[in-house]
């Protein structure tokens, strides 16, 4: 999947994700890092399994690039890409990846703005 | 026999650093040990002090902005037999330490920033990747005990030098929830920067943190005014 998207905002991204579910035809989703900002959403979607590192949250606590998890799905949605590893170099398949634009120490995207950057290749979309 | 080490690179501090912590130990650990420095300079270290080269001590072929300070990881694969602490240079050690050093634990012994931990910052902010409550400013441990900690860098190494600026954040995220490693009880360790109110001399401790690479305004060591310098000079 080939998807390069610019800047959105919360509401344009969810609206797209669907949009791209329902285009593909995409049954079994799984999704990651959604953190408390997209939970609604995440459950919204119906995934299989939800992962998040953060132990505090309702979810599969799983660091997804540091330990091995099923990511048999049709598609990866992956919230918050800018805090990890590119999911699409640790994991094949179908991805979805959401990175927020927010400059954040943090984070380990450095030059969001700059389309070429990085490791996502053209897995992603922007958040405002 | 306890095997004490310290890094020195580059020019953030000098020689005496070195080798007043060496003094320090002296004065305040009661039995033998060998004190090791390793350094890129080893020009007016204490001849007591053995020194190894710090040029070919990082097996890691990343920036070293990354996973800043892992080298002390290198210290678990390759000092696997009996008790070994290693310190850092901006640390003051003004009590007796050798109960701490000979303290049995199962894993090795980080300090846990104590005067930072605040569970609600944590819920608020662990998802983010903002907080960090682990100093391995004084970590001890025996045998082989933290080799699976290093051999767990080796293996992701690609993954973990991307994500993580610095070991204490690495270590924070990935090995604190696992149970990897212990912490030394509160009040063994103070910070000079960080306490409140900020330079208090805490008497029953054993031993002050000063922490700078954490904050560029805090003062160090050479700095410090009052008790710590008279302390660090004595």
């Amino acid at each position: 999947m080939k998807l390069k998207v610019g800047l959105m905002t919360y509401g344009q991204v969810k609206l797209f994700i669907k949009l791209l579910i329902a285009e593909n035809n995409y049954k079994k989703i799984i999704v990651v890092a959604p953190g408390s900002t997209w939970e609604n959403f995440a459950k919204e979607l119906n995934p299989i399994i939800i992962y998040d590192r953060d132990y505090h949250l309702p979810y599969n606590v799983k660091d997804v690039i540091f330990e091995d998890c099923n990511m048999d799905a049709d598609v990866i949605v992956t919230f918050h890409g800018e805090k990890m590893y590119p999911i699409n170099k640790r994991y094949k398949g179908n991805h979805i990846i959401v990175l927020d634009k927010k400059e954040h120490p943090a984070n380990c995207t450095k030059l969001i703005d700059n389309m070429e950057c990085e490791n996502f290749e053209r897995h992603l979309v922007y958040y405002a | 026999m306890v095997n004490f080490f310290t890094f020195k690179w580059g020019n953030k501090y000098d020689s005496v650093y070195v080798n007043r912590l060496y003094k320090s130990i002296q004065k305040h650990y009661n039995g033998p040990f060998k004190f090791y420095c390793i350094t890129d300079n080893s020009i007016d270290i204490n001849s007591d002090i053995q020194t190894i080269d710090f040029n070919t001590f990082d097996p890691f072929d990343y920036p070293k902005d990354r996973v800043w300070t892992r080298e002390k990881l290198v210290l678990f694969k390759k000092f696997k037999i009996g008790i070994n602490v290693w310190i850092d240079l901006d640390i003051l050690i003004h009590n007796n330490i050798t109960d701490a050093v000979h303290d049995v634990q199962k894993s090795p012994t980080f300090i846990w920033n104590h005067w930072r931990w605040d569970p609600e910052d944590n819920k608020e902010n662990y998802g983010r990747g903002n907080t960090c409550y682990i100093n391995s400013s004084f970590v001890r441990w025996e045998g082989n005990q933290g080799e699976h900690i290093f051999d767990n860098l080796w293996k992701n190494r690609e993954y973990a030098f991307y994500t993580y600026k610095s070991l204490d954040k690495y270590l924070f995220y990935q090995h604190w929830q696992k149970g990897d490693l212990e912490f030394w009880d509160d009040g063994l360790w103070y910070n000079y920067n960080f306490s409140s109110p900020k330079y208090t001399f805490n008497k029953d401790a054993v031993g002050c943190l000063f922490n700078t690479s954490h904050d560029l305004n805090a003062c160090e060591l050479h700095e410090a005014k009052g008790w710590a310098y008279d302390l660090w000079t004595s």
